[in-house]
């Protein structure tokens, strides 16, 4: 790995910690006030995590991706409570509430139909009916993001 | 990655996209594999994904053999 920037994994934390507190990532400017970088180092930092599989950036330079979370609406939600955070994929539900460390709900649907689903999580024990299928092995998972 | 109703779902899936399936979690496995792969996301000491931890991690949690493997 080549080395990151000034301030890339201080940014990486911050991102991780806010969407995590707040269901939603920083933008440059945000993590540039937060921890008083200039925003182009901000800017160097997302795009040095993005180009390192860390995150996904849309073109913009907005985070997209923090893996389990999404800054982004998608079919796959987590509710701990009145709180909700987006996830990239089913998988990724189950991800999320483990880095929370929390007991909560899984939204999501059967790929077979669409129909609606829904999974607790209380004490670590899981509730509901599916099975979740991840399509590549773990040597892909950061190749390909969308198809896992 | 997908949540199905069944393991014939998935089976009916893949192959109507010509993919062999993958791993098939019950729901208690893919809170473990989670547990495993997203451990340590929101530590501040985290440098990167290291592949060796994370194998270490899965095998701890029951995960072995080539699919699990990133390496």
């Amino acid at each position: 790995m080549d080395t990151p920037p000034a301030a890339t994994w201080e940014v990486r934390h911050l991102i991780f910690t806010t969407i995590a507190e707040r269901g939603t990532a920083p933008d440059a400017a945000a993590i540039a006030a937060t921890l008083a970088i200039s925003p182009e180092t901000a800017r160097d930092a997302l795009t040095w995590l993005s180009d390192h599989a860390e995150i996904v950036i849309d073109p913009s330079g907005d985070v997209v991706m923090a893996h389990p979370f999404s800054n982004v609406e998608t079919p796959f939600k987590v509710t701990i409570g009145d709180r909700s955070w987006w996830a990239n994929c089913a998988w990724d539900t189950f991800g999320i509430l483990a880095v929370l460390d929390a007991d909560g709900t899984i939204h999501a649907s059967y790929a077979e139909d669409g129909a609606p689903a829904r999974i607790t999580i209380h004490a670590g024990v899981p509730a509901g009916t599916g099975v979740v299928h991840l399509l590549l092995p773990a040597r892909e998972w950061t190749k390909d993001y969308v198809d896992t | 990655m997908l949540l199905f109703r069944s393991e014939e779902g998935v089976r009916q899936w893949c192959a109507a996209r010509h993919r062999e399936p993958g791993a098939i979690l019950t729901l208690e496995e893919a809170w473990r594999a989670a547990i495993a792969r997203f451990g340590p996301v929101l530590d501040p000491a985290y440098r990167g994904l290291d592949l060796a931890d994370l194998t270490a991690r899965f095998h701890a949690q029951g995960f072995t053999g080539p699919f699990w493997d990133p390496t």
